[in-house]
């Protein structure tokens, strides 16, 4: 049996205050926002909906549907702006937001027994360097392949902690875990993430 | 204990473990075999995530802009109505409201949300709803995942995003009988268009708004976290970056400030909002701006005339398919502009009727237009200036009546310089910013050899062009990745054949092709140095009139 509190990992400083420019202008339109400026979350859709749709993609994958995920993350933020207190960061709470959305949507497809779509068109963007977008498209699949055999919560973990570069803190406080079960989650789904990418390393073996 | 031994394979690779530990790990890895193939699965993984990180999803904005759009016009529309003194009169209105609200109900069965401004105002049984439609247009683009052209007669629709390039112009006919002029280096997104609400999103450039006195909820221009509603006037909005001006000519409007209060500015006012005080100031409308409206009402009355006339009484009031664009007496970047042949053609078709000479287009039409603008109900104008940092075109006095004193009397708010705009509107911290695009110095690239071209599918290459070399091939390319708006690749390579010494028509065409470039990837500052290079290097070329229309002149 493994434990799980053996995994010595970074510890964050709880609610660390809002350190960055950004930060402080995405604080100060959620305080529009509160006292009934619709305009200001026209601004901060404008200026968060990037990161937003690059974090859908990667809890759930290549979708033909991401759009519509992009767009339910923010009617359901509308409502929930109200709750934020400032007690995390914005960017936590934005985080939770798709969390939510993410979880949900990976459980109906999966009650649904849809596995991410094979045929769904490259939808990566292709920068500057098409041989560096080319690689970064590919690891991706591959990812999002793996990715797919995990549990909705253990993925949401991962990707939080190994795609969007959040500390085990500030997941907790976005998945609305402790600092434990982050932990321990993380530890199964990079054991269960490798196990994935050698099968599939396995698979493309056999192919003819 | 595998799986264990696997965890701390990840905690190696990942750089999670203390020194010590570190180097307990080492010396294991250097005596088990079997560690150091797993840590190299491990470490593949861990380069698949590295690389996956530089993915970016390509989504189409178009829905979730237009959802959200909707989902604010829906709170302001709300909040708009709402009075803020009512604590003294809170019972009595609120049992007002009751006693009306019941009385409402009592007679109607409302199939849809009405607002409560609206209940008198918005027809109970709308019309079959006209969309939008472009009447005209040069250069225009729709962005989306598919950048596409959109020619003339293009049915548009909620949430559409137009572009015009800086040589382009195109002209817009919302379904509330209102008509929008967008400029050149333009990019304003239709957030509602409907026949009984409109709201427009100017992201940069200008347009000019000609707002019909339909029955509607409201008509609103968001600009820099600005808003403007229409309440029937004609006024100029400008956004200079350091400050943003209202100035009104006839009527008043509504402001609303990024901080939720709203000032009415009356006729002959102006107020001004600095963006770093963000504190509003009254002004006195300068002569300049008020001469500018006034020629800009004049215009768009003499717009109205010529499409009541055309219309010839139609029921309904349903605009022509293709209304005329009025040539400005003044700056011509404030108005739209016809080739000289479109322009014959519109007045053999459209001007004839009213019996004037189709002599010079714009002296014609202004000539007929006060006669006519007397049976007409006053028409609305609101000018959005962009940004002056986005598109330094535009800041250049562009409601100036006389191009030649655009840059040197325009007033300061006309013409301040830009200040570069913020890193604010970066994305939050942990998305990678997608690498910006880098431009080499000329001279870095000028002993380099001539670039492959990227590759591209075959069927991209116009069929029936045999390329006479690459350079041709690369050229013809360039031009069609240009028209997907995915052209950045091709920078370096038309740089490098725009250098060459030996100019031709090739040397030309890159030339061309690096400005039209960096006009879709909304790069006007490079954009317009193009061209001003285009210029110098080009001075009778083929693409002068296109360089010049790019640069204003």
């Amino acid at each position: 049996m493994t434990s799980a509190g053996a995994i010595p990992l970074p510890r964050l400083i709880p609610t660390p205050p809002p350190t960055t420019q950004g930060e402080a202008r995405l604080l100060r339109l959620v305080e529009r926002i509160k006292r009934d400026d619709a305009l200001a979350f026209e601004e901060l859709y404008r200026l968060t909906r990037d990161d937003v749709a690059r974090t859908l993609f990667h809890l759930v994958g290549r979708r033909p549907d991401l759009e519509d995920l992009v767009q339910e993350t923010y009617v359901k933020l509308l409502k929930a702006v109200p709750a934020f207190r400032g007690e995390s960061q914005f960017r936590t709470f934005l985080y939770r937001v798709c969390a939510n959305v993410a979880l949900m949507h990976l459980r109906w497809w999966r009650r649904r027994r849809e596995e991410v779509v094979e045929d769904v068109p490259d939808r990566i963007a292709v920068g500057e360097d098409p041989e560096r977008a080319a690689q970064a498209a590919q690891a991706a699949r591959l990812v999002h392949q793996a990715l797919s055999k995990l549990s909705a919560r253990k993925r949401i973990v991962f990707v939080y902690y190994e795609l969007c570069g959040m500390g085990p803190e500030e997941i907790a406080q976005t998945v609305g875990s402790s600092y434990n079960t982050v932990r321990s989650r993380l530890h199964h789904a990079r054991l269960e993430f490798t196990a994935a990418l050698r099968a599939l390393a396995r698979a493309g073996e056999e192919l003819p | 204990m595998i799986r264990h031994d696997e965890s701390v394979l990840w905690e190696y690779a990942s750089r999670e473990m203390g020194a010590d530990e570190r180097r307990v790990m080492d010396e294991h890895l250097g005596e088990c075999a079997d560690c150091r193939e797993r840590l190299a699965t491990v470490q593949v993984a861990r380069e698949a995530l590295e690389a996956a990180r530089e993915a970016w999803p390509v989504i189409d904005w178009t829905k979730p802009d237009a959802a959200v759009g909707a989902l604010v016009e829906k709170r302001l529309a709300s909040k708009a109505r709402r009075p803020r003194l009512v604590k003294l009169t809170l019972a009595g209105a609120l049992a007002a409201a009751l006693v009306v609200g019941a009385f409402a109900l009592a007679r109607l069965e409302p199939r849809e949300p009405v607002s409560p401004k609206g209940a008198g105002v918005v027809s109970p049984e709308p019309a079959p709803s006209p969309g939008a439609r472009v009447d005209s247009a040069q250069g225009l683009t729709r962005v989306g995942v598919q950048t596409a052209a959109v020619e003339d007669g293009a049915e548009l629709s909620s949430g559409d995003v137009l572009r015009t390039t800086l040589a382009g112009r195109a002209f817009v006919h919302l379904p509330d009988e209102s008509h929008v002029r967008v400029a050149g280096g333009t990019q304003v997104a239709l957030t509602r268009a409907q026949p009984d609400d409109v709201a427009l999103t100017l992201e940069r450039g200008r347009v000019a708004v000609r707002a019909s006195h339909a029955a509607r909820r409201g008509f609103v221009v968001h600009t820099g976290g600005l808003s403007v509603r229409v309440v029937g006037t004609t006024f100029s909005v400008s956004n200079t970056g350091e400050a943003m001006e209202v100035g009104v000519s006839e009527g008043k409007v509504r402001v609303e400030l990024p901080d939720g209060d709203a000032l009415m500015v009356a006729a002959g006012q102006r107020v001004r909002l600095d963006s770093r005080s963000q504190k509003p100031q009254r002004l006195k409308l300068t002569p300049a701006l008020e001469r500018d409206l006034s020629e800009l009402a004049e215009a768009a009355d003499a717009t109205a005339a010529i499409e009541k006339q055309e219309v010839g009484g139609s029921v309904g009031g349903r605009a022509p398919s293709a209304p005329p664009m009025v040539p400005a007496r003044g700056n011509p970047r404030t108005l739209p502009r016809l080739s000289s042949a479109e322009a014959a053609r519109r007045q053999a078709v459209s001007f004839s009727p009213i019996g004037g000479e189709a002599q010079g287009g714009g002296k014609t039409l202004l000539a007929e237009a006060p006669a006519v603008t007397q049976r007409l109900e006053p028409v609305t104008e609101v000018v959005v200036e962009s940004p002056g940092d986005t598109w330094p075109s535009m800041a250049g006095g562009s409601l100036k009546g006389v191009p030649e004193a655009k840059t040197a009397s325009a007033p300061d708010e006309w013409a301040q310089p830009p200040e570069p705009q913020a890193e604010e509107w970066a994305p939050m911290p942990p998305a990678r910013a997608k690498p910006a695009p880098t431009e080499a110095p000329a001279e870095e690239w000028a002993g380099l050899p001539r670039p492959a071209p990227a590759p591209k599918p075959a069927a991209a290459v116009k069929k029936g062009v045999a390329p006479k070399d690459l350079e041709t091939l690369f050229l013809q390319r360039a031009e069609d990745a240009i028209a997907k708006a995915d052209c950045d690749k091709y920078q370096l390579g038309l740089e490098d054949i725009a250098q060459d010494a030996d100019r031709n028509a090739r040397t030309e065409q890159a030339r061309v092709l690096r400005a039209r470039c960096f006009d879709v990837q909304l790069r006007p500052k490079q954009a317009m140095n193009e061209y001003r290079k285009y210029l110098g290097e080009y001075p009778k070329g083929r693409f002068v009139d296109e360089a010049k229309r790019a640069l204003g002149d």
